[in-house]
This record gives C-alpha cells, sequence and structure tokens, in this order.
C-alpha cells in the first residue's frame, strides 16, 4: 500500500513517488513545473476540483483504495469527461506507440513466435477498439444523459456492466507470452521498450476499469434510483 | 521478499549483532526491537522472531495470535541458562555459521525451486485440454470429445490458467503452438 496523498502535499512529491501518473496528472491540463505548490494550489490555478483529482490519483497508487467521502458527490459528467481523455490518450499515444514499438520488435527477430505475437496483439488491438467505442458511443452518452435528467431509456448501466469485458487481461496474457515463452531471436533493447510500454498501458487500464466499476458505475446506479429507473 | 526476520532482544549488542549476521543472508527483511510491543505483524510468506528466552511468554502470545501465519521463533539464551523444549534455542555462543545455517533451515531458503517447475507443469490430461481450446472447442464440445464432465473441464482450464498466466483461448493457443503442442496448420486464429 503506497502513501495516501492529501491537498497539503506539493505536486511534485506526488509526481516523484509514481511517475506513471504524469499522463494522468496532465490529462487534468495540469503540466509540470510546480515549484514548492501544494496540490492544492496547483488544482485551484487550474480549474480542476482538488478533491475529484486526489480521488483519481490515489485510486491510480492503491488498488484498493476508494474515495470513502463524499464518493457519490462528485458529478458522473466529471468522472466520464476524465475517462474520455484517457480515451484519447490511449487512441493518440499508448496505442500507436505500442504499434510502432512491436513492429521494431517483430522486425528485430525471425520465426514463427514473431508472427504469432504479432497477431495475437492485432487481435487485441480490434477489440480494443471496439471496447472503446461503445463506451464512448453507448455508456458516455448515456450517463450525459441521465445526468441532465433525460435518460436515454435505451441504455443502462446494468447493459454497460454485462458488456463490459477486461481489456487488461489479454495484454498480461500477451507480456506472460514473451518474457515466458517466446524464443528470444529478437533484439533485447527493442523487446524490452516494448514490455515496458505494454506494462504502462496495462497499469493504466487496471486504473480505468476501477473507476469504471467501483466509482462510476455505483454513482450511476444511484442517480438511475433517484430517478426511478 | 517473502521473508521477515525479526529480532527481539533488550541488550543493544546482542541484538545489532545479530542483525549485522542475518543481513548477509540473501532476500530477507530484518527488523529489530527492544521488546515484543513494537513488532512488526503486517507479516510476509514466511516469518522468523528471534527473543530473548525470557520473552518467550510475549512470542506464545503472538503465535496464538496470528495462528494462521507461518511463524517460527528461535529462543536466545545466555550463557548457563536453561534451553526451552519445542523451540529452536540458540545461546551467545553459537557461532556466526550455526546461526545462519538454523536461519535458513527455518525459513527453507535453501530448499530447491525444482519441485516448483513441476508443480507448474501441465499434465496429461490438461495438455488434452489445452490443445481443444486451442483449436476453438466451447467447453460443452471439450466434455463431449473427452467423455468428461463440463465441471472438470473448467477446473482444468482453470488449473492450466493459474500454471501458465494465460486467461484468453488465443493466448492459450499461441502457447500451444510456441511449446510445440499443436501444429499451426491445424487451427485458424481469431
Amino acid at each position: 500500500m503506497s502513501r495516501v496523498f492529501d491537498g497539503s502535499s506539493t505536486m511534485a512529491s506526488l509526481v516523484f513517488s509514481e511517475y506513471n501518473l504524469l499522463p494522468v496528472i496532465n490529462r487534468f491540463g495540469i503540466r509540470l513545473g510546480f515549484k514548492d505548490k501544494t496540490i492544492e494550489q496547483v488544482c485551484e490555478e487550474n480549474g480542476v476540483e482538488t478533491s475529484f483529482f486526489l480521488a483519481i490519483v490515489n485510486t491510480y497508487m492503491n488498488p484498493n483504495y476508494l474515495p470513502h467521502s463524499g464518493l457519490i458527490g462528485f458529478s458522473p459528467g466529471l468522472i466520464v469527461d476524465y475517462l474520455h481523455k484517457t480515451h484519447d490518450y490511449y487512441l493518440n499515444y499508448s496505442i500507436p506507440r505500442i504499434d510502432y514499438l512491436l513492429d521494431g520488435l517483430v522486425n528485430s527477430g525471425q520465426g514463427e513466435g514473431m508472427a504469432l505475437i504479432r497477431k495475437f496483439y492485432r487481435e487485441y488491438r480490434h477489440e480494443f477498439f471496439a471496447h472503446i467505442s461503445d463506451e464512448e458511443e453507448n455508456f458516455f452518452p448515456y450517463v450525459r444523459s441521465i445526468v441532465s435528467g433525460k435518460p436515454n431509456a435505451t441504455y443502462a448501466a446494468r447493459t454497460f456492466e454485462q458488456t463490459h469485458t477486461n481489456l487488461d487481461e489479454k495484454l498480461s496474457d500477451l507480456r506472460n507470452l514473451i518474457i515466458k515463452y517466446l524464443q528470444p531471436t529478437y533484439d533485447d533493447n527493442r523487446c524490452n521498450e516494448f514490455l515496458i510500454a505494454l506494462h504502462n498501458l496495462e497499469d493504466d487500464l487496471k486504473d480505468h476499469a476501477r473507476i469504471e466499476d467501483l466509482i462510476l458505475a455505483p454513482i450511476v446506479e444511484q442517480v438511475e434510483k433517484d430517478l426511478g429507473l | 521478499m517473502n521473508a521477515l526476520v525479526q529480532i527481539v532482544h533488550p541488550s543493544d549488542v546482542i541484538r545489532l549483532g545479530l542483525q549485522a549476521v542475518l543481513n548477509n543472508l540473501p532476500g530477507l527483511q530484518v527488523l529489530v526491537h527492544r521488546d515484543f510491543g513494537t513488532v512488526c505483524t503486517n507479516f510476509c510468506r514466511k516469518n522468523l522472531i528471534l527473543f530473548d528466552l525470557s520473552l518467550i511468554q510475549d512470542f506464545d502470545e503472538l503465535k496464538r495470535t496470528f495462528c494462521r501465519t507461518k511463524l517460527d521463533g528461535v529462543a536466545i539464551a545466555i550463557d548457563g541458562q536453561k534451553m526451552t523444549h519445542g523451540i529452536a534455542n540458540i545461546s551467545i555462543n553459537t557461532s556466526e555459521q550455526k546461526v545462519k545455517e538454523l536461519v535458513a533451515e527455518l525459513l527453507e531458503l535453501n530448499s530447491k525451486s525444482k519441485p516448483k517447475l513441476d508443480q507448474n507443469s501441465l499434465t496429461d490430461r490438461e495438455i488434452d485440454i489445452l490443445k481443444c481450446v486451442a483449436k476453438g472447442l466451447s467447453n460443452k464440445e471439450i466434455a463431449d470429445f473427452l467423455h468428461i464432465s463440463i465441471h472438470t473441464v473448467i477446473t482444468h482450464r482453470k488449473n492450466i490458467t493459474s500454471k501458465l498466466g494465460i486467461k484468453s483461448a488465443s493466448g492459450l493457443t499461441i502457447y500451444a503452438i510456441l511449446e510445440g503442442f499443436l501444429n499451426p496448420a491445424d487451427i485458424t486464429l481469431g
């Protein structure tokens, strides 16, 4: 269990404790150069709700952390906006980068194993895009519709939970296949770069799933109840 | 770190001396305390406490409280004190080498990793199931094909996944090809 941060910690100490938070912080429109400002000060300057920011970063660092106080207090719209930004990050940065690193890895090696790994990744990539577009086209608009009080009746959070699969599962399969079973015919440095990028995406996806399942879904259910759905 | 060693002794010399001896052993986290009040109960997979013989009641109580934890103890006797039965003992005259050997033995630090490797390789039956999964058969089809219950198929699949760390059917397919259980011509990947 890592440390739980509050608004009086400095923003720099947060980054020092977990470099993988850098893209998370960027998603809030916050950029580096904080001097010794506290998390609260930096959030205020950037128009970010501090308690929401803390809930997101603490969830990221502690898989078991849940913001007990005021869990229901966050606007579902705020959470959806954040999740939408993480999707942008995956589509515009993580996936293209992994595509590029995988090409380098596959081209540096030889044999059938490399081709299989590429095939597995392509299959995964396809599912990944389908998953994201389902959330963007169906789930998020639904959440926004109930927030505005005019629910789109064709979709419910229950549907979401049923169709929602774990996107990080196949990534961990891919990691296991390469680390444990693939013949190392490839360039080691290219492989390491690829695995590290994969690992970062896997961590980010786990966090993304936790926010959806443990924070967003219960809030949406509560709003549905209040609306008598 | 999967082993936690704690030294509980009022004497600075003994406590810090033992710490210096044990710090050379790999894979151990070593903590020192004057008494049981500060002992860390955030236990690891394997735990050992070396304590002054006079503190044996404190140790027994800790062991009762955490009866489900693997927790061993070594009593440290001053020269001339009577050793206790039922627990490992050292005295202040015990050599450095003997202390290390005892700690390594109690924490099973020297046990070979070989049995673990065997545990993680698939059984013949699991390989049969794996081949079926790789060919794209459903659990029901596998059950019919191998004349076993669907429940048994599911149990085998769970065991395969926990041994290999691979959950998805397509991941298992690639594993089967990489390990030579299957000819890639036999299957079509999703």
